[in-house]
């Protein structure tokens, strides 16, 4: 059905590519490159995507930022066209173009009308193949980047989730943010920029696509033109991060909230590959799909309660992409689990229990058979979402080289389907825990929420509504969920010195 | 049975070869007996559909003091399910839709996105829910802890929103555009009651006040049935009672600035000019719109001036607002530091009064034209981007073909349209400006 649903066809020509070499960068031309192409001729626009397998965590150690800097200097001048230029051009000819770096991927992308695209791809080629790391840009563009930080600390749910990793990944390179530290910003250089650029962007390192109404001309023109980067693959060893084994709460004093900010998560180790990925997803939709109100904690929290305004959670990293659903190829490995609400001040203590309870409830008795037939419904039937445009189409393609499963959308029914009740609670019983997490709220108290973590009365303020039957009996055994919280599990931070 | 008022097939000037040639939209509209209006767009490029429901009444249409956010209430309540279909998630989710709503100050839209075979389902479950709600006093207060941490996270704890919320307010005395869709503070957490809410649903949840716009793949004879067979007895609601007073002309400038409740934000400013309505009869709302763009988004030249060559901005942006009643064209900017607030007022009324005395060049106009028809086109890549906006022209427009016009009008703008609108609504007098500054680092904690 899926297949039927992929109705445009893919051409895919995948070379294999080089082992590497002591000196990785080699000449270019020697066609490592890996190409995807999408042709549609239903609107007069052509969609590219050029997706490089390093981000954040290939930042050297004092240069965290790095990777951002690098991405965002390129398109600020080249050897054909300053920053000005590419800019006024772009909106002379209805051009977009992006560059969006993620823990491991520094993804360029954009789209163009048919009738400009020579002229779109002077711009995007020279940005991607000749950029020139303009030194005059930088004061800028450092300026830009600490305004990037910036905005993760003004928005409470973001922070939430910037902590939620940091914590969890330790000393691992995913720990630190995108944009780097507020005392390694000024450390970046258009020289770095460029060794970094150097150095990652290989074609051994490199998928790239387009999608829509190009010409076969084009896209031999558009691999030619990638395969000018110099061949080769590099390789990085990441360290290896230790899983947490204690449950621990950081939380974040921020001034003047009336709302807490709740997430909870944990290091799983299972990937796209695992089987029990897509046990996990079921059991993730049924648990807190994101941005849908079926789920049992948006139930239990949200419409039992009225307690927040939603209440999900997450098998994987995910960050919204302007719909319901997450942007594409955001990998991170190890990957984690998490849940995300945002209650009333005095509440968080009993929305921590509450989610905990579900997710206990979960992992020991998993999910109805009728429930779990549901919820692949859900799971199959939404799909055709992720596949819906051409530029989703190609963001997909690019996404089963990255993760090397050529055949994740063509199977993804199929391997729903194929899920059973004995399956899910195997894939639980083994990757998720209520124990072992890590709980970050960001709040206005921070001493006030400790002290009430650490005592056995837990608050609970509902609004009038919130009588239906049984409740009051299941709040109580909500509130009496022992948290076994020693003093020394909880950690305060100052918002103010976080990311310096 | 339905009869077709107009079947029209809408042409954008748009096409295969781009902006000069022509593509079809095929937009057939039909009314019911009961004054249901139905736009469909059969498309079988696509192997989804999209159902949305516009409900014509918005926080405009909240007259009665201390009601304010009652149409977002009754957006919330929708999704509590009816006698048939107790729990509306229940009834829907092994479609795997996309399922949301949002309510504006014009309208109410709930929308879902699924795969095309379930079409006669969905219909079937949206004349339901719109028609049998269970609309109870214990469901509204529920529902009402949602809504006022809704409000907490995109208000009380969030500059941008609580910014936005101080500029209408300043902006306008007596048009209901003056109070935020979510509602003021005290309304949602005391004065809203069960009957406001009761009262604005039996007013506009009605089919003279309902249009149903569907795209994707279907068949249009097909789905034009279904509707008639649910919908065709669903009876029409007295007009509502009270009329929207309109805005007064502004005389005088009028300026507020309010302090955050913490330091984290490095000073922010709203500055408000009365525009214009949503229509194309003349080119002034057009003309803002691409004035907007023009200097305020990247490259334009106070971006650029005040972002990359002053540094006086982290970001700005300005938009001028279509809607049914006259709209502002509204500026926002992030400052740098709170001591630019005044020296970036400046620069932004120093730069409008150029264009009134210079007007713009015409590569600029012509720059921003293809642009904005670029993302025209760049929105037909999915049947809910282009539901969205026919069903935003239907509502604030009056007329879904203006998505039409829009296009067309584009290209026949010219500087001096530019210059006469900015001249006739980008004046002092019509002008209120909200700054917000952050507390003072010696104040945390007190």
């Amino acid at each position: 059905m899926i297949r039927k649903l992929i109705y445009l066809a893919v051409l895919v020509l995948l070379t294999a590519c080089s082992q590497g070499s002591d000196d990785a960068r080699g000449k270019g031309d020697s066609r490592d490159i890996r190409f995807i192409g999408i042709p549609s001729q239903t609107t007069p626009v052509v969609y590219f995507y050029v997706a490089v397998e390093f981000g954040s965590t290939s930042d050297p150690a004092g240069k965290e930022g790095l990777a951002w800097f690098t991405a965002n200097l390129m398109k600020r001048g080249t050897e054909s066209f300053s920053r000005e230029e590419i800019d006024q051009k772009l909106e002379e000819i209805g051009g977009k173009m992006s560059i969006r770096v993620d823990r491991n991927v520094i993804e360029i992308s954009g789209q163009t009308l048919l009738e400009n695209l020579d002229q779109y791809y002077a711009i995007f080629s020279d940005v991607l193949l000749r950029p020139i790391f303009p030194e005059d840009e930088v004061p800028n563009l450092r300026s830009d980047q600490e305004q990037a930080l910036n905005a993760i600390l003004r928005d409470d749910s973001r922070l939430s989730n910037a902590v939620l990793i940091s914590s969890l990944y330790g000393s691992n390179p995913h720990a630190h943010p995108i944009p780097g530290y507020f005392s390694t910003i000024p450390n970046l250089a258009s020289e770095d920029a460029r060794e970094f650029y150097n150095s990652h962007f290989l074609q051994g390192n490199i998928i790239s696509g387009l999608a829509g109404n190009y010409s076969d001309e084009f896209a031999l023109r558009f691999q030619d033109d990638m395969a000018r980067l110099p061949s080769g693959k590099l390789d990085e060893e990441k360290p290896d991060i230790l899983p947490v084994n204690n449950r621990k709460v950081v939380i974040v004093q921020k001034e003047g909230r009336d709302q807490a900010q709740l997430r909870m998560g944990r290091i799983v180790d299972y990937e796209r590959k695992d089987s029990a990925w897509y046990a996990l997803l079921v059991a993730n939709t049924y648990l807190g799909q994101h941005r849908e109100s079926f789920g049992r904690l948006f139930q239990t929290i949200r419409a039992e309660r009225g307690m927040s305004y939603g209440a999900y959670s997450y098998h994987e990293h995910f960050q919204p992409g302007g719909s319901k659903n997450s942007l594409p190829l955001i990998p991170f490995k190890p990957q984690y689990f998490s849940v995300w609400t945002y209650p009333k001040k005095n509440n968080v203590e009993f929305a921590i229990k509450m989610a905990l309870f579900e997710l206990q409830d979960l992992i020991a008795n998993g999910m109805t058979v009728d429930r779990l037939e549901k919820v692949k419904d859900f799971q199959i039937n939404h799909f055709p979402f992720l596949v819906e445009t051409t530029a989703q189409r190609l963001a997909m393609s690019i996404e089963e080289i990255y993760y090397g499963q050529p055949n994740f959308v063509e199977n993804f029914e199929t391997n729903i389907a194929n899920v059973s009740r004995s399956d899910l609670i195997a894939a639980l019983s083994r990757y998720w825990s209520s124990d072992d997490l890590t709980i970050v709220v960001v709040t206005d108290d921070a001493e006030e929420l400790k002290a009430e973590l650490l005592t056995a009365e837990t608050a609970l303020e509902l609004p009038r509504g919130a009588t239906g039957e049984g409740l009051e009996a299941m709040n109580e055994r909500v509130k009496n969920l022992d948290l076994k919280l020693k003093p020394e599990d909880i950690i305060i931070v100052n918002a103010e010195e976080l990311f310096r | 049975m339905y009869r077709k008022l107009i079947i029209l097939l809408l042409f954008l000037v748009i096409c295969q070869a781009g902006l000069s040639g022509q593509i079809n939209l095929n937009v057939e509209k039909t009314m019911l007996d009961n004054g249901l209006t139905i736009l469909t767009c059969e498309d079988h490029t696509f192997p989804t559909v999209s159902y949305q429901t516009f409900v014509n009444a918005g926080s405009r249409d909240e007259l009665r003091a201390g009601a304010s956010g009652v149409a977002h209430v009754c957006e919330h309540m929708m999704f509590r399910g009816t006698p048939t279909h107790p729990d509306y998630n229940e009834a829907i989710s092994h479609m795997g839709p996309q399922i949301n709503a949002y309510t504006g100050q014009d309208y109410t839209c709930y929308f879902i996105n699924a795969r095309a075979e379930f079409l006669p389902e969905i219909i079937a479950i949206e004349a339901d829910r719109i028609r049998n709600l269970y609309f109870t006093e214990e469901i509204f207060n529920r529902e009402m802890g949602p809504i006022r941490e809704e409000r907490r996270r995109f208000v009380a704890d969030d500059p941008d929103g609580f910014l936005e919320e101080q500029i209408y307010k300043l902006s306008f005395n007596r048009h209901t555009y003056e109070h935020p869709v979510i509602g003021w503070e005290n309304d949602v957490e005391k004065n809203l009651s069960f009957r406001d809410a009761n009262d604005f649903f039996e007013t506009f949840y009605a089919p003279n006040f309902v249009t149903i716009i569907v795209a994707g793949n279907f068949d249009t004879q097909e789905v034009l049935n279904l509707i008639q067979e649910y919908y065709g007895d669903w009876p029409s609601s007295l007009p509502p009672v009270g009329r929207i007073r309109a805005e007064r002309d502004q005389t005088r400038e009028r300026k507020d600035i309010q302090t955050w409740k913490s330091s984290e934000i490095p000073g922010k400013l709203a500055i408000a000019y009365h525009g214009p309505d949503l229509n194309y009869v003349d080119n002034d709302i057009l003309s803002l719109q691409v004035l907007a763009r023009l200097l305020f988004s990247n490259p334009g030249r106070i971006y650029r001036k005040l972002k990359d060559d002053l540094g006086l901005v982290e970001s700005i942006s300005a938009q001028m607002e279509g809607m049914k009643d006259p709209g502002l064209f509204l500026i926002r900017a992030d400052l740098t530091d709170p001591a630019y607030h005044d020296t970036v007022l400046q620069i932004i009324y120093s730069e409008l009064e150029r264009v009134q005395e210079e007007g713009v060049e015409e590569r600029e106009l012509a720059k921003v034209v293809t642009s904005l028809k670029a993302e025209q086109i760049y929105r037909l890549d999915r049947p809910s981007r282009f539901v969205g906006t026919l069903g935003y022209y239907q509502l604030a427009g009056g007329d879904y073909k203006m998505m039409n016009t829009y296009y067309e009008k584009l290209s026949e703008l010219r500087p001096t349209d530019i210059q006469q609108a900015a001249k006739k609504y980008l004046q002092k007098k019509n002008r209120s400006v909200v700054g917000l500054m952050p507390k003072a680092i010696d104040e945390e904690g007190s």
